[in-house]
């Protein structure tokens, strides 16, 4: 029967050669390495050049074409003999000669979605999950950011001090953000867990400043180079005008018409504070009949320079005395000081940058997401597979989540595959690969407070094929809970007793770690913070790593426990079968590595399916249960 | 700063077979990151079809090749009714401009849209020794996009050919012989519009020779006394019909009460004596009411004897309201000198009504004349065993040719595949004809249809790129073959000439 594939480049049908073979291989979410790169594949096939296909990948073989389509994200379908094989595929046209080679990636697309991005890209504007705003600590909170009592090193079991203001951000809430700035939903039953719900990531950073891009985002360099005079009835409402831009960060806080310096931010409200502003300011002026001040128009500046006459000076504001307030104009002055003085400003540069710390206290507003961890989304989505024991698997626009575990007792809902197997001996491994006869989840140890080998876990495999140990997963650090006066709580230092103020470059770097979140006790006190300016915080939550009074603890030992145990029983008399079978477009459409196959008398965990090409024996990758 | 010179635009119309060129000098060359940015648009759909970017030589000199960009929204198949009809506008070309912004790093020239200079390309291609360029097929040289000097057809198959039309109210005009004599002419209606089209004819009867030519208004109008529009002093009214007067929606207006549903207009104009020949002319009328009928009958005279009446026709307009302009074009031909023209316009309404009419103008179209070369098809009797196949030349337009001798019949079974394959021989060619034939061996690779819906409409399951080769059945439908190429070998010096030709049928689909 004539093969009929069909290949969708979005909404565009390609046209195909004769002797066109779609194999397409399937993969489970890499089940022995703890890996986030997944997605299935198909060959690499080619097409041709028609007028069809030239138009549709843009007449990209064409050096002159401009067009993005291919180096753009484009979706691809593909559908053998009426059955949708592939739904949400991503071509890749990786070359051409005599036709275009084409391979088509498929699977868990969010991931590629994601790309390279870093957690301080998730988008916490209102638009996005809306967690920048005041900074006004959050004690209590459920979700988003939260200020929990945790022992930065100058905690004294009474004032939090300002550290109070060093959010901690919960783990569900990125992982929400992720998902959702990637355009997707999320499934699973992970999703109500509450040792998942109340995980926490306390601060990160090694200084308490937002990324660099933020300066970048919002840094005016201006001047001017011809002559520009200002009588003396005008100098109160003439601005000292800067006409070239010499750089403008993409926030476009510049107006280049009026040479005002306008800090926007669509989620703050207007005189919200946004951050502190540098002003530096070399200006070349002739005054007559008496001397002027240069001064930043409304604000709290102090004058640039007073008393001036015809000179040329430059002048810098310190980084720390006015701040850049939301919708509010700033903009360069020059006033009488002596006399009646007409100024004639001849050439001039003005350099305004913003500072990168973040203020906190009232009426300031917070870009949280320029707080987190500097770290990529998917490397995070990475310890969300480790820590929680979860495999993904994405269909239509939904990422579904389910641990190993959860895979293994769902064997009332197998595949069974018995009658399309193709009779042949078995090929059998019995050695894991990726495994060791100890296999560790440690934690990295980055601070004198916490032991070295704190929060090591292990598990063992029983096969003398396998190497001794190997380091299963190994990115975060662990944290020492302790008593703080009457708070057993986690310790994260930032700082050893000996700074008496809050400092922005902490003199340790915490790193990152992983936390859980408790309620305060009835018998812990009521606390004060920002020494004293804050008091009465009677409803807290507390951080801690682990706490044998709580029910949840960080500790791998957990994990191992919680999330893999059926899974190291399998590894114990591990055998991995290859086996072929005759599947059908349909059984290929249903695949899911989520469900158990049965086959016979035994069940198995789906690992590896193809190339699968219709009307063929397809080699099948199987864990026996 | 200043935009680009455009030294040279591409030809009115030309082939994607080679470049198509703008050209241009910059004086902004030199500026680092300098590149032209081109947008090439699609005319009548008013979409942008493709972004490119050139690069100027170290002399300023940018060099803008659209010809792949338009070649890909193009299209080789053949997609005409071919049970009905005579001429059908064509796939495989399209009116094109462009627009193009010079931008370099630091600044930019702001974007220059050339849509006033409106171009036209055909996929295929003039051969070297000539620019690429397509005037010998349009107005005034106007041949033929069939090749050979003599086309061969047999009765009761269709004979497809192609042209280009670019001018307005140019029809083709079919004329059948038999023996030398004339037999009948028949004028197709005016073409719709510029573009490569498609003409068909086919014999059912006794010609054996049909000649056809594209014909239209020739450059030379005829004009009357100066204003030709109604309102104008050089029409009077006569007779006894309706007086109409100036008013409602153009410079004569007639009104029903509502007791008659008919109204009757009579006009004259007087001019210097008229030869024998056509005139064309076109009526525009519009109403405010239903109208169901349109009579106009022209009359010519000299002083006040008729000489005949030239023109009656009825239109079954149905015009519902003002806006609803509808016109027609008449075709008077007289026989005899006149220097009077009689126009008597009725019009009757559904019902009785009031309403207004207004006949808004008479315009001289000019004179018809034959444009084009006229292409000579010979018919041949039917037998039992042809192979009409039709296809697109190098030139983007259709030839056809009956294969009557003998087939030999083979059944292909590579890449997975059944296929039946016929090699057809032809004989007696001309060697115009014979390299038409050997037009069909071409180089583009072949893949496979797509086939998302099984429907009586689909006809192939196979092509070639840059081919497009179909077998016309009799009944009018067509059924899309590849060719398998074969070399063909003939003597310049011999008068008759042969050719072989493979072609493979659609697939048949097997469990």
């Amino acid at each position: 029967m004539r093969p009929n594939v069909q290949i969708w480049f979005n909404d565009d049908l390609l046209d195909l050669y004769d002797n066109t073979v779609i194999a397409q291989n399937f993969k489970s979410f890499d089940l022995f390495s703890f890996s986030v790169s997944f997605r299935n594949y198909t060959n690499s096939f080619k097409v041709p050049f028609t007028e069809n296909n030239d138009r549709i990948l843009g007449n990209i073989r064409v050096l002159s074409s401009d067009d993005a389509t291919i180096y753009s994200s484009n979706t691809c379908r593909i559908i053998q003999n009426g059955v949708e094989i592939v739904n949400n595929g991503t071509p890749i046209v990786r070359a051409s000669d005599n036709g275009y080679d084409i391979f088509v990636l498929s699977g868990l697309n969010v991931f590629e979605t994601i790309g390279s991005e870093k957690l301080t890209e998730l988008d916490f504007t209102a638009s996005g999950t809306g967690y920048n705003g005041s900074s006004n600590p959050i004690y209590t909170a459920t979700t988003g950011r939260i200020n929990p009592v945790l022992n930065y090193g100058r905690f004294d079991g009474a004032d939090l001090l300002e550290e109070i203001y060093i959010p901690s951000f919960f783990y569900h809430s990125l992982i929400d953000s992720i998902f959702d700035d990637a355009g997707v939903s999320k499934s699973g039953s992970i999703f109500s867990d509450n040792k998942y719900l109340n995980t926490i990531i306390p601060f990160a950073r090694s200084r308490y400043a937002y990324t660099n891009d933020f300066i970048d985002k919002r840094l005016v360099i201006v001047e001017k180079t011809s002559g520009q005079s200002i009588s003396n009835a005008n100098l109160p409402t003439t601005n000292i005008t800067f006409p070239s831009v010499i750089y403008e960060g993409s926030e476009g806080w510049w107006n280049n018409a009026t040479s005002d310096y306008t800090p926007v931010e669509a989620d703050a409200s207007t005189g919200e504070r946004l951050c502190y502003i540098q002003v530096e300011l070399t200006l070349d002026i002739t005054v007559t009949g008496g001397t002027v001040d240069i001064i930043v128009q409304n604000s709290s500046f102090p004058a640039l320079a007073t008393g001036i006459g015809t000179s040329t000076f430059t002048a810098t504001t310190a980084a720390n005395v006015a701040s850049a307030l939301v919708n509010t104009s700033y903009n360069i002055r020059a006033t009488s000081a002596s006399g009646t003085p007409s100024v004639t400003v001849n050439s001039g540069r003005l350099t305004i940058t913003p500072i990168n710390q973040p203020q906190f206290g009232s009426n300031s507003h917070m870009y949280y997401n320029l707080l987190l961890p500097d770290m990529a989304k998917r490397d995070f989505l990475k310890d969300f597979s480790v820590r929680f024991g979860q495999l993904f698997k994405e269909k239509d626009g939904v990422v579904y989540c389910k641990s190993i575990d959860e895979i293994i007792n769902d064997k009332s809902n197998a595949v069974d595959w018995t009658s399309k197997r193709v009779k042949a001996p078995d090929r059998i491994s019995y050695v894991p690969s990726g495994y060791a006869k100890n296999n560790f989840l440690t934690y990295k140890s980055v601070d004198f407070q916490t032991p070295e080998d704190f929060g090591e876990a292990s598990f063992t495999i029983t096969n003398p094929g396998l190497k001794d140990e190997v380091t299963l997963y190994n990115a975060v650090s662990a944290s020492k809970t302790d008593y703080t006066g009457q708070i057993y709580c986690a310790q994260v230092p930032l700082y050893d007793d000996t700074e008496s103020s809050f400092m922005e470059t902490f003199k340790f770097s915490p790193g990152l770690r992983v936390l859980l979140v408790r309620d305060k006790s009835s018998d812990e006190p009521t606390l004060t913070a920002n020494g004293g300016a804050i008091t009465g915080i009677s409803s807290y939550k507390v951080a801690y790593f682990h706490d044998r009074n709580q029910t949840y603890s960080c500790k791998y030992q957990d994990t191992i426990d919680d999330y893999y145990p059926l899974l190291i029983e399998s590894l114990q008399r591990f055998k991995m079968v290859e086996r072929e079978y005759i599947l059908t477009e349909a059984d290929i459409q249903n695949l899911d590595f989520f469900l158990p196959v049965f086959d016979n008398d035994s069940y198995y965990i789906l690992n590896k399916v193809g190339p699968y090409i219709p009307d063929q024996p397809c080699k099948v990758q199987l864990l026996k249960l | 700063m200043s935009q680009p010179t455009v030294n040279s635009r591409p030809a009115t119309w030309s082939g994607t077979s080679a470049p198509i060129l703008y050209k241009f000098t910059s004086t902004n060359y030199a500026n680092a990151g300098y590149r032209m940015e081109v947008e090439i648009w699609d005319n009548v759909a008013a979409a942008k079809i493709a972004d490119a970017k050139y690069y100027a030589n170290g002399s300023g000199a940018v060099t803008v090749d659209v010809s792949a960009f338009l070649r890909s929204n193009m299209s080789l198949d053949l997609e005409a009714d071919l049970t009905s009809g005579t001429v059908y506008q064509d796939v495989n070309w399209i009116n094109y401009y462009i627009k193009y912004q010079e931008v370099w790093t630091a600044s930019s020239e702001t974007q220059v849209n050339d849509s006033a200079n409106p171009r036209w390309a055909i996929y295929g291609g003039v051969q070297l020794g000539n620019a690429n360029d397509f005037s010998d097929y349009v107005d005034p040289t106007f041949n033929f996009l069939t090749l050979p000097d003599e086309c061969t057809a047999i009765v009761n198959y269709n004979f497809l050919f192609g042209f280009i039309v670019n001018g307005a109210n140019q029809f083709l005009r079919v004329k059948r012989y038999a023996n030398g004599s004339l037999l009948n002419t028949t004028d197709s209606s005016d073409f719709s519009g510029v573009g490569a089209w498609i003409g068909r004819i086919k014999e059912t009867s006794t010609a054996d020779r049909i000649d056809v030519s594209i014909w239209g208004p020739d450059s030379t109008e005829l004009l009357l006394n100066g204003d030709f529009a109604l309102g104008s002093t050089y029409w009077s009214n006569v007779g006894t019909g309706v007086s109409w007067s100036t008013g409602f929606g153009g410079p004569a207006s007639a009104s029903l009460d509502s007791t008659t549903n008919t109204t009757t207009k009579n006009y004259v104009q007087s001019f210097t004596a008229q030869s024998v020949g056509d005139f064309r002319f076109k009526i525009k009328c519009y109403t405010d009411v239903l109208a169901e009928h349109f009579n106009l009958k022209v009359s010519t005279y000299t002083g006040n004897t008729l000489v005949e009446d030239v023109l009656d026709f009825d239109c079954t307009w149905v015009m519902a309201d003002q806006d609803a302009n509808e016109q027609d074009t008449g075709i008077i031909t007289v026989s005899g000198g006149f220097d009077r023209i009689y126009i008597k316009a009725t019009i009757t309404t559904v019902g009785l009504c009031g309403a207004n009419f207004s006949l808004v103008s008479v315009t001289d179209e000019g004179t018809d004349a034959q444009l084009s070369e006229t292409k000579t098809i010979n018919i041949l009797e039917d037998c039992n065993n042809i192979v009409m196949l039709a296809w697109r030349n190098s030139l983007g337009g259709w030839e056809s040719y009956p294969f009557t001798y003998n087939q030999e019949y083979t059944w292909d079974y590579g890449n997975g595949k059944k296929a039946k394959r016929l090699t057809l021989f032809a004989e007696n060619l001309t060697l115009t004809q014979w390299e038409a034939i050997n037009g069909l061996n071409t180089t583009g690779q072949q893949y496979r249809n797509n086939i998302t819906e099984m429907t009586t409409s689909l006809n192939r399951t196979s092509s070639k790129v840059g081919q497009s080769v179909y077998v016309l059945n009799s009944d009018g439908s067509k059924t899309g073959v590849v060719v398998i190429n074969q070399t063909n070998v003939t003597q310049t010096k011999q008068q008759q000439h042969s050719a072989v030709v493979t072609i493979e049928y659609p697939e048949t689909f097997l469990q």
